[in-house]
């Protein structure tokens, strides 16, 4: 429906000023990497999680820790080992010898951000355990169902380098993520100014939150009410179905990954300052959102095609909403 | 040479296509002057038509007028002009004053008989020139157009002659026209070709191209000499006679197996059925009137349906043809291991591709029709820039494409904003505020105020002050000729 023209709303002025306050904040442990940053932002707005991975050393815990430490919430660490048990994420009842009840004892996946450590180290059925937490925001322990507090985010990491000692993470759980995100090695500049922030002490330690913890809600309404036209969300639509047919790809994007691209992309149309999405929203987002949930055919692999290169060639062969 | 754009070789070339035109539609007329015995029937005066209409064309063409402007205004000229020729050749012994053949003209033009008349003959052969003139002022010097000229002659030649054939018209007088054709033809498409910088003698597939032309000049002569020697009436009568007793022998089988099959059933028993009283009438009794279709409706019916589809087969045999060619094309040069369509259902899919561009070109047409007239009746009616921004943006497109910067279907209005700049860098902040609030209207739907629609069309009129400065800043001939090159050889690749 037509509208008549209105000046731009001045709330997703609000969320683009949060943004770059939140990317300020981070910018004071982590040199460059904007995107990134960005990223995680965008994720918090969707309240969707975030699976960094990267080579070893590029900062993925710091940014992990320093994103948590920024929004104000609560945060908790799980390092995770082969040895983690499921209780030991969700939590436990046991037995009071004083009250002769058992109670229970929550884990550190009751908190608003969740930074999973090394999430590919855990032995399948404790990487199973996150299943409910990511996707229904609840825990069940023993026939107790608990909800998770809101708003809740698992920031993930993990290195894709080393196989052995590690359990990659099943199809269904990679899906759960909302974006996945690359750091990469800093410039020659970066790594400079890095060796002399990080000089005399850690600068992490130092950092405080630069999010109201009640602004969240407000801002991820404002997020929630971006428009979207009928021929973008027909070519986001497009984007995904090809991930389906395409010959290289053995399971393609689901629709949950339509739905995290939707709503990822009304996130970033609002941290820039838009009440509407554009189509360069969407090719902004799919592969950050998609890649990591696409699986290709075994042939695919053995030729060296990629995730990304797929999603660009779906890209180039999609036609744009335009006149 | 130059001619506003129109260099020594563009003139050869088109002088040539000309000719390739001209031989088939002097093919056309060769049985109508034995019909009137009539050997004064106008040709070459017909030329005359084409030469007008290419200047007209042309003219509005520089002007930049919409198309619209062109082929109205365009084609009330040719009326105007076409009513002065036919009196000139069917009534020249009446005087200018006497109106009478004016009406005399009319209503010849008018009498729906499918007998073609001298005055129906003249007004045809002009209009069809005119369309051809029409058309040739707004092609480029292609290889392509070339080829498909070639193509579309030399089907309909065949037609004709086949035709002719079986009719017993003596083609004698015609013989040197299918070498005038394709010595033309070939003139045509070696310069279409040597524009490409790829010429017959130093290309790579010369050889192959040669080849070509070699075996279809032999494949011609072959045929001629065949109809000439076989297509005799008498051996064509006594193959279809015999083909009438096959077919007669096979069906009286038919019929015998169903008479044997129908004999196993036993005839079910008569039954009579029990008299009806016929129901009393009440109503009214008297002479019935029904509605008849005036029977000149009914035949100016008739012929628009015919020429419908004498139109829509002769646009689908140009395809055909040039699918087949292209086939033969992709195979010469080397491709054999690559994938190629077959033609299965080629000509259904050319048909209906052809008929959803009519479709598409009719709703294109309305729609502009009632653009006009909706923005001239409803002039203060709130919204009414609904269109505008999209048909600047269109404008926009449309202007970069005829240069050479064309938008990739995969490229955003932000994504191709970076070509367009770089196409234009003299109009860099006018290019961004049109593509800027291109995507506002397009994806939020928010309709521009009246102040930032002015700002569009002041941008635009910026725009092709620049285009058109650079258009013509080098010269007419250089700044065409590299376009023309540059688009040759992208179509190529």
């Amino acid at each position: 429906m037509v509208q008549p023209e209105k000046k731009p709303n001045a709330e997703f002025n609000r969320i683009k000023d949060t943004a770059a306050v939140f990317n300020e904040n981070i910018g004071k442990v982590i040199v460059g990497k904007k995107d990134a940053v960005e990223l995680i932002f965008l994720a918090l707005l969707c309240e969707g999680h975030v699976l960094i991975e990267d080579v070893p050393g590029v900062g993925k815990t710091q940014l992990a820790k320093a994103a948590a430490k920024s929004f104000g919430y609560g945060f908790k660490r799980i390092q995770c080992t082969p040895d983690l048990l499921p209780g030991d994420i969700t939590g436990i009842q046991y037995f009071n010898q004083k009250t002769s009840e058992f109670e229970f004892r929550p884990g550190p996946i009751m908190a608003n951000i969740v930074v999973v450590d090394e999430i590919n180290r855990a032995m399948p059925k404790t990487q199973s355990c996150l299943l409910e937490c990511m996707q229904e925001r609840q825990v069940t322990v023993d026939l107790t169902t608990l909800s998770l507090p809101r708003p809740f985010m698992i920031i993930a990491t993990q290195n894709p380098i080393e196989l052995e000692g590690t359990f990659p993470l099943p199809e269904a759980q990679l899906d759960r993520f909302l974006l996945r995100v690359g750091i990469g090695h800093p410039g020659e500049i970066e790594e400079d100014r890095m060796i002399r922030l990080y000089g005399r002490e850690n600068p992490l330690q130092q950092l405080e939150s630069v999010i109201d913890p009640g602004t969240i809600y407000d801002l991820q309404e404002i997020s929630r009410s971006v428009h979207s036209d009928d021929s973008v969300r027909h070519y986001l639509l497009a984007l995904v179905r090809k991930t389906r047919e395409h010959p290289d790809v053995k399971l393609g994007a689901s629709p949950r990954s339509s739905l995290g691209l939707h709503s990822a992309c009304q996130a970033l149309a609002a941290m820039r300052g838009r009440n509407y999405i554009i189509p360069d929203d969407v090719k902004a987002l799919i592969i950050p959102v998609l890649a990591h949930r696409l699986l290709l055919k075994t042939e695919a692999r053995l030729r060296g095609t990629t995730t990304r290169e797929v999603l660009e060639q779906i890209m180039s062969e999609t036609a744009v909403p335009v006149d | 040479m130059n001619l506003n754009g129109l260099n020594g070789t563009r003139i050869f070339w088109l002088f040539a296509i000309v000719a390739v035109q001209g031989c088939w539609l002097y093919v056309f007329r060769h049985p109508f002057t034995f019909k009137w015995n009539a050997p004064k029937l106008p040709y070459w005066e017909l030329y005359g038509f084409y030469l007008i209409s290419f200047i007209v064309s042309k003219w509005f063409h520089h002007r930049k007028a919409h198309n619209i402007y062109r082929y109205c205004i365009g084609w009330l000229l040719w009326l105007l002009i076409a009513m002065v020729f036919t009196k000139y050749v069917c009534y020249a012994g009446v005087d200018w004053s006497n109106t009478i053949w004016c009406t005399s003209l009319l209503k010849g033009l008018a009498q729906m008989t499918p007998v073609m008349t001298p005055v129906k003959f003249v007004v045809l052969y002009s209009a069809v020139f005119w369309f051809l003139g029409q058309r040739l002022a707004c092609v480029h010097t292609d290889f392509k157009v070339s080829l498909a000229e070639f193509q579309f002659g030399f089907a309909i030649l065949l037609i004709l002659f086949f035709i002719y054939t079986k009719l017993n018209i003596d083609v004698t007088a015609l013989t040197p026209v299918p070498i005038i054709f394709f010595f033309s033809a070939l003139i045509s498409l070696s310069i279409a070709y040597a524009l490409t910088d790829r010429g017959w003698l130093t290309g790579q597939f010369r050889l192959q191209w040669i080849g070509v032309l070699g075996s279809s000049l032999l494949l011609i002569l072959l045929m001629a000499a065949f109809f000439m020697l076989a297509a005799d009436p008498d051996i064509i009568r006594g193959i279809l006679s015999a083909l009438k007793q096959a077919a007669a022998l096979i069906w009286n089988i038919i019929l015998a197996i169903m008479k044997f099959m129908a004999g196993l059933f036993s005839d079910p028993e008569p039954y009579e059925m029990p008299g009806m009283e016929r129901p009393a009438f009440h109503g009214k009794r008297g002479p019935y009137t029904l509605f008849r279709i005036p029977e000149n409706v009914r035949q100016i019916g008739g012929y628009v349906y015919m020429v419908f589809w004498l139109i829509l087969i002769l646009l689908a045999l140009r395809t055909i043809s040039a699918q087949v060619f292209s086939w033969l094309r992709r195979t010469l040069s080397g491709t054999q291991e690559a994938e190629v369509k077959t033609l299965q259902g080629a000509f259904r899919r050319d048909l209906k591709t052809l008929i959803k561009a009519i479709t598409a070109w009719l709703t294109r047409l309305y729609k502009l029709l009632i653009e006009r007239i909706q923005q001239a009746f409803y002039r203060n009616v709130p919204g009414r820039n609904l269109g505008n921004i999209r048909q600047i943006y269109r404008q926009l497109l449309k202007s970069a494409n005829k240069s050479g910067v064309a938008r990739g279907e995969f490229q955003t209005p932000f994504e191709y904003q970076i070509n367009l700049t770089q196409w234009l860098p003299e109009a860099k902040q006018q290019i961004e505020f049109i593509t800027n609030q291109y995507v506002i209207f397009r994806y939020s739907r928010h309709i521009p105020c009246e102040q930032t629609m002015e700002q569009i069309k002041q941008c635009w009129l910026i725009i092709k002050k620049q285009h058109l400065k650079k258009k013509y800043s080098l010269g007419g001939k250089s700044a065409w000729y590299s376009r023309k090159r540059n688009r040759t050889q992208n179509s190529i690749v």
